[in-house]
């Protein structure tokens, strides 16, 4: 449906200048005003919205950019910046690593700080991945007791259409006794190690690069789990 | 209120975005309908943009949940950085160069819309540590440090990084920082050296005059010995330390001027020092050549006059402020530095160029 169309076609609009700031494709009114050829008034009245609810700020010089209320909606519990700050240890150096949640059978990537090297699958925010194949899921699942895996896994079975069948698949990944390392390995999206973040349903998540020793694989692990310990 | 009227439809898709992202999980149009107090035939208008943006995903049961689009641009809003609140920078002393590195670090809280903080520590490392502590007392965003010593902040750099507070050394390293920016300090040596050794004409006695126990220092020694290490006609004779001051230099040259009388050039680990000691040596109408670093504005109209500093390997005092708000915005954001050890390149003024050579300060 193009905007003409719409019911609503400020939230069209609203959503572009997002896109536009966010990807930095123009950060001044004015620019805006070349990229979407909208009437300056429009653009002023979309933006002072826009900066008021919180999706833009507008910074000192003039420049806009990304407010902070799109990160309170994906991460309401402000675990992003926490856990990807206490990773910055020497045997995490350089390697890509992903905040995720369970939905349904899958986990969503809530956000990913990416690594040097290449992946089989490269994560993205809000991608989604069958939860059999991450480890994440494991590790969430893990943390909680099994009516609380059953309820996480439910919540949005009907939104997935999940089966009672599948449902069951996704819980049969909660390992009885909890390890502080999960580890998985498919052909999708490759090797992966995870540690639940304690009292959340997150898990923070290294994904593997091919080829790389076995050695600094357990050192990144303990790693890993001293950062979801100390975050 | 005129502003919050301007555009509804945003104002009411925010609320149903926050209302579905409180929720623990997907949500009917009717319990949207009802945690809104919006219209429903509203609600559905909004849904529908939304997920056509792909900031709501619809379900197969109609349910509605945040969609792939809103991590996108909620990661790209964390890349874009954090809001800087507050900034807390620890130097040692109000000398010029560290008052250009304020006046720089005040622009740069400027364009961020950020608090900066400032405490000089009078060069004593325990009241550094102290501030440092006192930075992450009050829960700055990232501390900045002018060390007045490479050692003994390392308590004080643990208990930031326990409260997730980086800490960016500028000037020199800190043993517990996170990242360093400084100058090349041993090309900055090296240079000062190498202009030494070219006016001496590859032969004399020299003496080193280094600075406070920072690696910037041992580096511009380390550097100025490099230098002059392929002309065994060129001899140290002295070496002493000054601090951050004219005063320390007129001190350090006057104590080895009595003990070795004959002095051909200084080095100088700093220009201040090489300051003091140039107005020793013109009190005592001396012409002995200095060579500096820093590049200050006192030193280089020295160079411009004929001397008796000749040469001053330069810093960049406002370009060493921005990379390291650089590296600390990106630390404070949770982001990895490729390079936590940055070092910039200095060039060398004298008499050739310090005409066109802008000095800061």
């Amino acid at each position: 449906m193009g905007i003409g169309d719409s019911r609503t076609p400020a939230v069209h609009r609203g959503a572009r200048i997002l896109d536009a700031v966010s990807s930095g494709a123009a950060t001044t009114p004015a620019t805006l005003i070349g990229l979407l050829g909208l009437p300056k008034s429009s653009i002023a009245d979309l933006l002072a919205t826009l900066a008021d609810v919180g999706f833009l700020t507008r910074r000192p010089d003039g420049s806009l950019h990304a407010g902070p209320l799109l990160s309170d909606l994906t991460d309401p519990e402000s675990l992003v910046n926490s856990v990807f700050r206490a990773c910055a240890t020497p045997d995490l150096e350089g390697h890509t690593i992903s905040l995720v949640r369970l939905f349904g059978d899958q986990i969503v990537v809530v956000d990913v700080h990416l690594g040097r090297l290449p992946l089989p699958l490269t994560p993205r925010p809000g991608q989604r991945a069958n939860a059999a194949e991450c480890a994440g899921a494991a590790a969430i699942l893990s943390a909680l007791t099994v009516a609380e895996a059953a309820e996480a896994v439910s919540t949005a079975a009907g939104h997935l259409g999940l089966t009672d069948d599948e449902v069951a698949r996704c819980l049969a990944l909660r390992h009885r006794r909890q390890r502080k390392v999960y580890e998985s390995q498919s052909a999708s999206v490759g090797r992966q190690l995870s540690c639940a973040v304690p009292n959340t349903r997150y898990a923070l998540t290294l994904h593997v690069p091919d080829r790389w020793p076995e050695p600094a694989i357990a050192k990144a692990a303990r790693a890993l789990s001293v950062a979801v310990r100390d975050y | 209120m005129a502003e919050q009227a301007r555009v509804p439809a945003l104002r009411r898709a925010a609320v149903v975005l926050q209302r579905i992202s409180e929720s623990d999980r997907p949500m009917t149009l009717s319990e949207l309908t009802q945690r809104t107090g919006l219209p429903k035939s509203s609600v559905m208008g909004i849904c529908h943009a939304l997920t056509d943006e792909g900031l709501l995903a619809r379900g197969v049961d109609g349910t509605y949940a945040l969609g792939s689009r809103l991590y996108e641009l909620a990661s790209a809003a964390r890349s874009h950085g954090l809001a800087i609140g507050d900034i807390g920078f620890s130097y040692p002393v109000d000398e010029s160069f560290f008052v250009a590195e304020i006046a720089a670090l005040r622009a740069e809280a400027d364009r961020l819309g950020a608090r900066l903080h400032v405490h000089a520590a009078r060069e004593d490392r325990r009241t550094q540590s102290r501030q440092i502590e006192d930075f992450v007392s009050a829960g700055v965003d990232f501390i900045l440090v002018e060390p007045v010593a490479t050692d003994g902040l390392e308590e004080a750099c643990a208990k930031a990084r326990a409260a997730r507070i980086p800490v960016v050394a500028i000037g020199s390293a800190v043993s517990g920082a996170d990242a360093v920016v400084a100058t090349d300090n041993t090309k900055a040596g090296f240079l000062a050296g190498s202009a030494l050794v070219a006016t001496l004409g590859g032969r004399g006695r020299v003496a080193v005059v280094g600075g406070i126990p920072i690696t910037a220092n041992s580096d511009r020694i380390a550097g100025f010995l490099a230098a002059i290490a392929p002309h065994p006609q060129v001899e140290v004779v002295a070496t002493s330390h000054g601090e951050l001051d004219a005063k320390s230099g007129r001190r350090a040259a006057t104590e080895i001027l009595a003990a070795n009388p004959a002095v051909d050039g200084f080095f100088a680990a700093n220009d201040q020092i090489a300051i003091g000691i140039s107005r020793v040596l013109r009190s005592r109408r001396r012409s002995v050549p200095i060579v500096g670093v820093d590049g200050a504005r006192n030193a280089v109209e020295e160079i411009r006059s004929g001397g008796p500093i000749v040469a001053t390997a330069t810093q960049d005092p406002a370009a060493l402020v921005r990379a390291a708000m650089d590296i600390g915005i990106t630390l404070h954001g949770g982001g990895h530095v490729a390079r936590p050890s940055r070092y910039l390149a200095p060039t060398l003024v004298d008499a050739r160029n310090a005409a066109e050579y802008q000095p800061w300060g």
